[in-house]
C-alpha cells in the first residue's frame, strides 16, 4: 500500500470513536439543537399563525409595528457602519502597530461585553438624561437624546462596539504585516496599501463582524429599554414592541412581530451562506 | 552602487547593528551570512527602508537615501515567507508594483508576460498563491519584486522556507538569472553553503557587526576570525600551546608560519583544523590527540569519522575509504588524531598558519608539554 494512504488510514482510525459513542454524540447534538433552537422557532411561527394569515398580516401591518420595524432598521443602519469604521481602525492599529496604550484599548473594546446591557443604558441616562451631567445644557439647546431616537442609537452603538474589532484583531494579527511591507516597497502609499491589501485580506472577517453586529443591533433589548421610554410609534424598537404586546396579552401580535425579527435574522444568515458559497474559491485563497 | 556608512540600530536596548559600513558595487551579488540575531536581516530591512537606522547613512548612487521612504527607494524585496498578496492572482501580484506606479495598461501587461516567462510560470497567471507550490510562490515573489525594475534586489532568506531539492534548484537558477540580467542583489542567509555557492562576495556578520568581507574562496580559505572559522562550518577546535615557534597539539609539533612566528613562545591558543586535514593513526602511537571512534559514515569516496577526544569533545575527521579500510577501526577503537594543517589563533589575538613540516614522513615527536 502507498505510504501516504496508509498514514491517512491510520489517522482516520486513531481519531475515530466507536459506533455507540458516535451515535450518542450525534444524538446529543441533534437533541440540543431541536429543543433549544428549532422548537422555539417553530413555536414562534406556530403562535404567530394560530389565528390564520389574516390575523398575522394585520398584526404586522399596524402603524406601531411598522414604526418599530422602521426604527429597528434605522438603528442597525447607523450602528453597523459606525461599528465597521471603528472596528477596522481599531483592529488595524492594534494588530499592525505597537504603541503605548495598546492593551488599554483592547480592554476598552471588551468593556461592552463585560458590562450588563442595562448598565450600558443607564450610563447614557446618567450622562444625557434630565438629571444627568449634560441634561441642563442639552435642554437649554433643545436637544433630546434620552427617550428619543439618538439615545437608542447611542446605546446600540455602545453595546455592539466590540463585534467587528473582536472578529478582525486575531485575523489581522495572524496575517502579520509582511504583505503591507511588500506593498509599500513596491511603491504603494499607506492609503493604497490599506484599500488594496489589508482590507481585501480581512473582508470575510468584516462580513462576519457585520452580521453579528447587525443581529445584535436589531435584537438588543436591555440597553435600549432603559433609554427608550417606550413611546409607541416613536421610540419602540421591535424587541420593545414585542414585550409590550406580550404584556398586554396580544399573543398573535407579539409572536407575529417576533417572527418578523426571526425572519430578519434568517435573511442575514441566508445572505452569509450564499456569499460563502458564491465566493468559496476566493475565501479558500485568503484562508479565513 | 550602495554605500552604507556607520549604521547603528537598537531595538529596546538590544543592539542589532553596531557601526556597520559596507559598499556594494553595481551588478554585484552579495550574501549577508550569519547566525540568527547577527543583524543581517535588520541591515537588509534598513537598505529597503522598512526600518530606519539610529545613526549612520545610506547612499544610493551617491545620493543620500537615509531618510527616504521605502516606496520611493525603488528596491525589490523578496520576503522569507514570500508575502504574496493572497487575494490576488499571480498576474495581479506581479502587476501590483507597475500599477501603483501608474504605468499604462499595455506596458503593465507586456511586463507581466515577460516576467512570467522569466520565472517559468507561463500559464499560471490566473492562479492564486495558495494554489502554487513553495518553489512557484518564491518565483512569483521574485517576479513581483523585479516588476518595478529595481535598482537593487533584496532577498531575505530567499530559500529558507523551501525543501532541500527545490532550494538547490532555485539557488542555481537565481545565480543564472543574476548573470543574465546583471542586477545588483543582496541576500540574507544563515546557510554557508548557499552563500559560498551563489554570491560574488560574502559578508559574514556576528552580533551586529561585520566579521569579514570577501570572495567565497577568500572567506573559506582564509577566515579572518575564529568566529568565521567556526561559522563556515565543519571545523574542529584543538587547544594548543606555543613553544619556540612551534605549536604543540597533543604532543605533535607543528611549525608556525608568518612574520614573528619564530619568537612565539609560552602562549596558549586554539588550533582550527578542517576534517579533511586530519589523519588518524592507530594506538599505540607516539603523538596526536587521543580519542575514541564513536561513529562513521561513508560519504562517496570519503569516510566521515566521528571521534570523542577526552578533553576536546567531538572531533570530525574525513579520511579516504582505502585509508579507513587499512586502519580497520571499529566503534570504540582507541586512536590518535594527527592534524596535517591548522590555523592557530593565539589568546593574545595573533594568528598563524601551522603545519607538520614533512607530511610524508612520520610526525616528529616531543615530550608532552605537561611532562
Amino acid at each position: 500500500m502507498d505510504a501516504a494512504l496508509q498514514m491517512t488510514l491510520a489517522r482516520a482510525t486513531a481519531t475515530t470513536e466507536r459506533r455507540p459513542v458516535q451515535v450518542a454524540l450525534i444524538a446529543a447534538g441533534v437533541l440540543f439543537l431541536v429543543f433549544f433552537l428549532l422548537l422555539p422557532l417553530a413555536v414562534v411561527f406556530g403562535e404567530a399563525f394560530s389565528r390564520g394569515w389574516l390575523a398575522y398580516a394585520s398584526a404586522i401591518w399596524e402603524p406601531d409595528a411598522l414604526a418599530a420595524l422602521r426604527l429597528t432598521l434605522l438603528t442597525a443602519a447607523v450602528a453597523v457602519p459606525l461599528n465597521v469604521a471603528f472596528g477596522l481602525a481599531a483592529s488595524w492599529a492594534i494588530a499592525k502597530f505597537n504603541f503605548r496604550g495598546r492593551s488599554l484599548l483592547i480592554t476598552l473594546i471588551d468593556l461592552p461585553f463585560s458590562v450588563s446591557p442595562v448598565i450600558s443604558g443607564l450610563i447614557y441616562v446618567l450622562v444625557f438624561g434630565m438629571q444627568g451631567w449634560l441634561g441642563p445644557w442639552l435642554e437649554a439647546h433643545d436637544i433630546k437624546i434620552i427617550f428619543a431616537v439618538p439615545g437608542i442609537i447611542l446605546a446600540t452603538v455602545f453595546v455592539t462596539f466590540p463585534f467587528v474589532a473582536r472578529e478582525l484583531i486575531p485575523l489581522m494579527e495572524q496575517q502579520g504585516t509582511e504583505e503591507e511591507e511588500a506593498a509599500v516597497v513596491l511603491g504603494a502609499s499607506g492609503w493604497r496599501t490599506f484599500w488594496s491589501v489589508t482590507l481585501p485580506n480581512v473582508k470575510w472577517g468584516v462580513l462576519y463582524g457585520v452580521l453579528l453586529c447587525n443581529a445584535r443591533a436589531m435584537g438588543e433589548f436591555g440597553a435600549v429599554s432603559v433609554v427608550s421610554g417606550h413611546i409607541r410609534g416613536l421610540t419602540n424598537t421591535l424587541p420593545l414592541h414585542i414585550e409590550i404586546l406580550y404584556n398586554e396579552y396580544q399573543f398573535v401580535g407579539a409572536f407575529a412581530t417576533a417572527s418578523l425579527l426571526a425572519c430578519l435574522a434568517l435573511v442575514t444568515l441566508a445572505l452569509k451562506s450564499f456569499l460563502e458559497w458564491r465566493l468559496r474559491d476566493e475565501i479558500a485563497a485568503v484562508g479565513h | 552602487m550602495i554605500d552604507i556608512r556607520g549604521i547603528t540600530k537598537t531595538f529596546d536596548g538590544f543592539v542589532a547593528l553596531r557601526d556597520v559600513s559596507l559598499t556594494i558595487g553595481e551588478g554585484e551579488l552579495v550574501a549577508l551570512l550569519g547566525p540568527s540575531g547577527s543583524g543581517k536581516t535588520t541591515l537588509l530591512r534598513i537598505i529597503a527602508g522598512l526600518e530606519f537606522a539610529d545613526t549612520g547613512e545610506i547612499h544610493f548612487e551617491g545620493r543620500d537615501a537615509t531618510r527616504m521612504a521605502a516606496r520611493d527607494r525603488r528596491v525589490g524585496f523578496v520576503f522569507q515567507h514570500f508575502a504574496l498578496f493572497r487575494h490576488m492572482t499571480v498576474r495581479d501580484n506581479i502587476a501590483f508594483g507597475p500599477r501603483v506606479r501608474g504605468r499604462s495598461k499595455a506596458e503593465m501587461d507586456e511586463r507581466v508576460e515577460r516576467l512570467l516567462q522569466m520565472v517559468q510560470l507561463e500559464g499560471l497567471g490566473h492562479r492564486y498563491p495558495s494554489q502554487l507550490s513553495g518553489g512557484q510562490r518564491q518565483r512569483v515573489a521574485l517576479a513581483r519584486a523585479m516588476a518595478i525594475e529595481p535598482r537593487v534586489l533584496l532577498l531575505d532568506e530567499p530559500f529558507g522556507a523551501l525543501d532541500a531539492q527545490v532550494r538547490k534548484e532555485l539557488r542555481r537558477w537565481l545565480r543564472q538569472l543574476h548573470d543574465e540580467m546583471g542586477i545588483t542583489g543582496i541576500f540574507v542567509t544563515h546557510d554557508q553553503e548557499e552563500a559560498l555557492e551563489v554570491a560574488d562576495r560574502v559578508v559574514v556578520m556576528n552580533r551586529g557587526a561585520i566579521e569579514q568581507v570577501g570572495t567565497p574562496t577568500a572567506i573559506y580559505d582564509n577566515p579572518a576570525t575564529p568566529f568565521v572559522y567556526r561559522f563556515l562550518g565543519n571545523v574542529n577546535r584543538l587547544p594548543c600551546s606555543m613553544r619556540d615557534g612551534f605549536a604543540l597539539v597533543g604532543g605533535l609539533r607543528m611549525t608556525l608560519k608568518g612574520t614573528g612566528s619564530e619568537s612565539v613562545s609560552g602562549t596558549e591558543g586554539i588550533a582550527f583544523v578542517r576534517p579533511h586535514e586530519i589523519d588518524l593513526v592507530a594506538e599505540p602511537a607516539e603523538a596526536g590527540v587521543p580519542a575514541t571512534v564513536r561513529h562513521s559514515v561513508v560519504l562517496g569516496p570519503m569516510v566521515r569519522v566521528e571521534l570523542e577526544a577526552e578533553d576536546e569533545g567531538i572531533i570530525e575527521a574525513e579520511i579516504s575509504r582505502p585509508r579507513y579500510r587499512a586502519l580497520g577501526f571499529a566503534k570504540g577503537s582507541r586512536v590518535r588524531i594527527v592534524p596535517r594543517k591548522a590555523e592557530v589563533f593565539l589568546d593574545d589575538g595573533r594568528r598563524f598558519s601551522a603545519q607538520v613540516l614533512s607530511p610524508d614522513r612520520a610526525p616528529r615527536v616531543v615530550g608532552s608539554p605537561q611532562g
